[in-house]
């Protein structure tokens, strides 16, 4: 098979005339280019990092609507199904609050300033609280909280009589 | 029952599946965790008859049963229980006649010999019920005495063929068919010297019309012992009497006015007879069938002679025209004499440890049986009845034994238990579990030791270790099925489930008898000679102990109170006392015996003055009543007709110098004017326990239950009509509820019956007009009306209790009861079944939820879904599948007890009355049992192979993780 080798240096090279042909965008000149990239780039990581954070934060209140669709679906009888369901609405965000520092080390993983993610742990963790507390409420409308006197019914002690009758 | 939903769906399930299709019990349970049998009574009067070649033994009983019994076997080939007391009894060729009375009408009865059927029956409006009635010879015809009009009966006619009033001042108890003529008589009042005589009234068979009347026999009356009436066939009838201090005999031929009678003299027939014996003497008929006798009819004559009594059997025919009487047989000490066919008689001897039989007149025949008497006391009937040619004598006991003895054999042919029949009352001893040979062992090494139940918990499962150990070396011997409880035991030792038990029933007829309640195997008896009202356990069996469990009879004399005091597994007496007073209520008392460990009893003595009688009767017994610092309550005046209760409170003193506590009135419940008590009802023993303290509502609030063991419902019979009942709290001698049934009534027939079971009041009565019912009325009491509202106390006095929230309502229904009952488990966790003891002989379980007074009128909204609550519908549906009693018909089912079993699901249940039923129940499906076709060799299986499965793969998984260790 024959070889074809395109040989692209001299456009890069090529002195810039007035008028002449604009760089397609990407391929400005390489001082601009390596300067440029070295500012905007610290700059524009962080608040990449912190916009991913943002979104890292915000993520499971996404979630949280289907999972009230899911819970409206499996309906609040006790049963096998919405038990489940209750199991991991209620889990998850328990689990993501207990995770919540790995869930952001990547992000605070740079070789310059560190990224502040603190408010969006803060609404990570509020979020995910919400969560637990869908779960929680989820619990009560099926009945699974022992929020009423009938569930401490079994708990009482008989009455003890004074009196003793034939 | 942490948590609540889960514990509603729960039950919402639980109540869905008991209201839908839970089965009394699978077919292949029946007969093995129940049994039952059928009783008769004690015999009022036998007759040997032979029909189709059976013979039978034709009875009427104390307990109004017309029974026939097989004479090989003893079994019951038909009984017919009537609703009243059953009088005469004749059985003649095919045919079977009684006579039966209620209050108003009279009964004859006449069944089929061979089958039990009624082949016809006649009643008729009669005041002083049925006397007396035979057959006519050669017909199907019968002449009796009703009331006071005498009428011959033909088969399937409703009004007599001929009928004649009688004298009404005269009682006609006795008639004799002899040849065109019916002889009437009757005891009178003579009109000199005020003294008895017979009236004779002679009546034309066919047409009814009176022939000759008059009056004979001065001095003496029917069934007055110096009296018999004797019937020939050939040569008429006649009446055999002696006037009182006179030492001959007047004959008298029924008919014949002159000479009124002859005179004959006793000696002739028993020349060791002497003047001052006959004045003692009694004589007496002999022959079950009179008028069947060709020529000789035969009666005794008793009389005692140097503390000997002897029994001559005489003989009476002809030569020519002369009346002749010769002595065939006679007896000495005999307790029972009865007629066998071909002249043969037969007499019952009753010693201390055995019964003589002799069989004379024929053939001579006579034999010994092994009898104690002290477990069902002496023989009063026998009946004489030929097996082939071998003699069969049927005896009854005054205790209530019904056995046949015959030939060389010392033990009876067979015997039937007929005091069951007339029990009282009946305790379930619990047994403990059978104690494994480890544990046997590690007592007898250290007989001081009491093992402890966590000692005896290990070593029960080392033997239960070896065991399996010896069942898998010795080829595989481990069965299927979950049952491991029901291997025969020893009668001192239970079983792992507490199904079996020492049933202790205690008899009218004076026996205490125990009987397995597994399968009903006898254990022990023991004839007490009074009538038996109450048993107790007073003191339990304990494993691997040498207490041994007593059982405590209550009996009664005419003014003395009888407290027996008997080893509840071997029948044997400990103590016998007996108290000199008349109690009207006994009961447990809230403290034991520091001498014997048992358990006290507490009889309530109205005379002379109220007090508190204990048992023991010693003072230790009462200061040890004492210590345990309770307020004792009381009442008098509870039984039926009372038209006030009185309420009392035992006072206990510091010095204790008698064996009661005298008592000081607390309270006096009068009922309204116009009222009287028909009877008062408490819990039985634990009924009001109750694992949940409230009732859950759909909403998950809590409505809580009012449990107060001091209530009692009485019930009253209202002047003006229907009846009131009354919940009353014992102590306080408060009104909690009042009822009125206007139109309830309670009679002998329709009973008033009530049942008590945690805050649940039940009972049925009989409603009349239109539509009528028997109306079954449940009243639940609550402590408020208004959910999650409660008395916080867990100690409360009656004294300062509130008055409790009441929902009532009424159902009807499926058929007439004779008994209420309910289930108890152990912790009151199972749902109960409400046991009704239908009359017609089935003992129907229904859930208690279907006799839910918060049942509702309309369709049940979603909470009272949840609540587990159906529509209200009013009958109570008589379901088959909820039939515990299957296809048996237990008949006169006066009690239904309930005991719990180890198994929370499970109940003991046992009705008796007439016959004798004991089965288990579990309300809720035996949610705590392997199931029938749970296969433990499955189960081994599988565990062995997952452990091979481990020692297989431990290597592999530690050479795969040596390697990953090393990578």
């Amino acid at each position: 098979m024959k070889k074809v080798y395109a040989d692209l240096t001299p456009l890069l090279s090529k002195p810039r005339t007035a008028k002449a042909l604009a760089d397609p965008s990407g391929f400005g000149s390489s001082s601009t280019l390596a300067s440029g990239t070295s500012v905007s780039a610290r700059t524009d990581d962080s608040a990449l990092r912190t916009s991913k954070a943002w979104e890292v934060a915000i993520g499971p209140g996404k979630s949280l609507p289907m999972q009230m669709f899911m819970a409206w679906m499996s309906g609040t009888s006790v049963s096998i199904f919405s038990i489940l369901i209750t199991g991991m609405i209620l889990m998850s965000p328990v689990r993501a609050i207990l995770g919540v520092n790995q869930t952001f080390a990547p992000l605070l993983r740079a070789k310059g300033a560190r990224v502040d993610v603190s408010m969006q742990k803060l609404v990570f963790v509020a979020i995910n609280v919400a969560g637990v507390l869908f779960g929680i409420y989820r619990l009560s409308i099926m009945g699974l909280l022992p929020t009423t006197s009938s569930d401490w019914l079994a708990f009482i002690p008989p009455k003890q009589y004074l009196e003793y009758s034939s | 029952m942490k948590l609540t939903g889960g514990s509603l769906a729960l039950a919402v399930l639980a109540l869905g599946s008991s209201l839908g299709g839970v089965h009394a019990l699978f077919p292949d349970e029946a007969g093995r965790i129940d049994w039952y049998r059928a009783q008769i009574g004690v015999a009022k009067k036998m007759q040997a008859h032979t029909h189709n070649d059976t013979a039978y033994i034709y009875s009427i009983t104390q307990r109004n049963a017309v029974a026939a019994l097989r004479a090989d076997d003893g079994q019951i080939a038909w009984r017919q229980v009537l609703s009243e007391p059953v009088g005469t009894l004749l059985a003649r060729d095919d045919r079977v006649l009684t006579l039966s009375s209620s209050s108003s009408d009279a009964h004859v009865h006449v069944w089929d010999a061979g089958s039990g059927a009624l082949a016809w029956g006649f009643s008729q409006a009669a005041g002083g019920g049925a006397r007396t009635a035979t057959f006519v010879r050669d017909s199907d015809d019968v002449i009796a005495v009703l009331g006071d009009e005498l009428v011959r009966v033909a088969p399937g006619s409703n009004t007599p063929a001929w009928s004649l009033a009688l004298n009404g001042t005269a009682a006609y108890k006795r008639i004799v068919v002899h040849g065109k003529s019916v002889f009437a008589i009757g005891n009178v009042a003579s009109t000199r010297q005020a003294k008895q005589q017979l009236h004779v009234v002679e009546v034309d068979t066919a047409s009814g019309a009176v022939k000759t009347q008059y009056s004979t026999a001065e001095g003496v009356s029917l069934g007055g012992g110096s009296l018999v009436v004797l019937e020939s066939r050939e040569y008429g009838a006649y009446l055999v009497w002696r006037e009182s201090d006179n030492i001959v005999w007047h004959i008298h031929r029924l008919g014949m006015t002159s000479p009124m009678w002859e005179i004959y003299h006793a000696k002739m027939v028993e020349v060791a007879l002497m003047p001052p014996d006959m004045l003692t003497s009694t004589i007496a008929e002999l022959d079950t069938d009179p008028g069947l006798n060709d020529a000789t009819p035969r009666f005794t004559l008793t009389y005692t002679r140097d503390g000997t009594q002897k029994t001559v059997v005489v003989e009476m025919y002809r030569t020519g025209d002369k009346l002749e009487m010769r002595k065939i047989a006679s007896f000495t000490n005999s307790a029972a004499v009865a007629a066998g066919a071909q002249r043969t008689v037969a007499a019952v001897r009753t010693s201390a440890d055995g019964v003589a039989w002799r069989v004379r007149g024929g053939a001579k025949h006579s034999g010994d049986v092994v009898y104690e008497s002290s477990t069902y006391g002496g023989v009063t009937h026998a009946a004489l009845v030929f097996v082939g040619s071998a003699p069969r004598i049927v005896v009854q006991t005054r205790g209530g034994l019904l056995a046949a003895l015959a030939g060389d054999s010392r033990e009876p042919v067979w015997t039937r238990d007929e005091s069951l029949a007339h029990a009282a009352d009946m305790a379930l001893l619990a047994l403990p579990p059978p104690a494994s040979s480890a544990e046997h062992a590690a007592k007898e090494t250290d007989p001081s030791v009491q093992p402890s139940a966590a000692i005896r918990f290990v070593l029960r499962w080392v033997a239960t270790a070896q065991a399996l150990v010896e069942s898998v070396t010795s080829g595989f011997g481990i069965g299927s099925g979950g049952h491991g409880g029901e291997h025969a035991a020893a009668p001192t030792e239970g079983d792992h489930f507490g199904f079996r038990r020492l049933a202790v029933f205690g008899s009218t007829t004076g026996v205490v008898a125990a009987v397995g309640s597994q399968d009903g195997a006898h254990a022990w008896a023991h004839y007490l000679k009074t009538r038996v009202e109450r048993v107790f356990i007073t003191r339990g069996s304990q494993a691997l102990s040498s207490a041994a469990p007593i059982v405590v009879a209550v009996g009664r004399t005419r003014n003395a109170t009888v407290v027996t005091a008997l080893d509840a597994l071997t029948g044997k007496v400990v103590s016998r006392d007996t108290l000199p007073f008349a109690y009207t209520r006994v009961f447990e008392l809230p403290a034991s015996d520091p001498v014997s460990g048992q358990r006290l009893l507490g009889f309530a003595v109205a005379e002379p003055t109220p007090r508190l009688a204990v048992w023991p009767a010693t003072v230790e017994a009462v200061r040890a009543l004492g210590a345990a610092n309770v307020p004792l309550y009381f009442e008098l005046g509870d039984g039926a007709g009372s038209t006030a209760v009185q309420g009392f409170r035992a006072e206990i003193g510091d010095d204790v110098a008698e064996p009661w506590l005298a008592a000081q009135p607390a309270w006096t419940f009068d009922l309204p004017a116009g009222e009287t008590l028909i009877s008062t009802s408490r819990y039985e023993d634990g009924a009001f326990h109750t694992a949940l303290q409230g009732r859950v509502l759909g909403d998950r609030s809590v409505l809580y239950k009012y449990i107060n063991p001091h209530v009692g419902a009485l019930a009253t019979q209202r002047s003006a009509g229907g009846i009131g009942v009354y919940l009353i709290d014992r102590v306080s001698g408060r009104l909690l509820h009042a009822a009125e049934h206007a139109g309830a009534v309670v009679s002998a027939g329709h009973p008033f019956l009530a049942t008590l079971s945690e805050n649940r009041v039940i009972y049925q009565f009989w409603q009349p007009g239109a539509p009528a019912g028997y109306v079954t009325a449940v009243v639940e009491l609550f402590e408020s009306d208004q959910p999650d509202t409660r008395d916080e106390r867990t100690e409360v006095s009656s004294l300062d209790l509130r008055l409790p929230s009441v929902v009532a309502t009424a159902f009807v229904a499926p058929e007439a009861a004779t008994a209420l009952g309910t289930t108890r488990t152990g912790s009151s966790i199972t749902t109960r079944d409400v046991l009704f003891a239908l009359a017609s002989g089935k003992l129907l379980a229904l859930p208690d939820a279907m006799l839910d007074p918060r049942r509702p009128m309309h369709a049940p909204t979603k909470d009272e879904q949840a609540e587990g609550l159906v529509a209200y519908s009013a009958p109570l549906p008589l379901d088959p599948r909820r039939v515990l009693s299957h296809s048996h018909a237990v008949a006169g089912i006066a009690h239904v007890r309930s005991a719990p079993t180890h198994l929370e699901s499970t109940s003991l249940v046992a009705a008796f009355g007439l016959d004798v039923f004991f089965t288990r129940t579990s309300p809720s499906g035996t949610f705590d049992q392997l199931s029938p076709s749970f296969s433990k060799a499955n189960l081994v299986i599988t565990s062995l192979a997952l452990v091979a499965g481990c020692l297989l793969g431990a290597p592999m998984v530690r050479r795969k993780l040596t390697n990953r260790a090393w990578a």
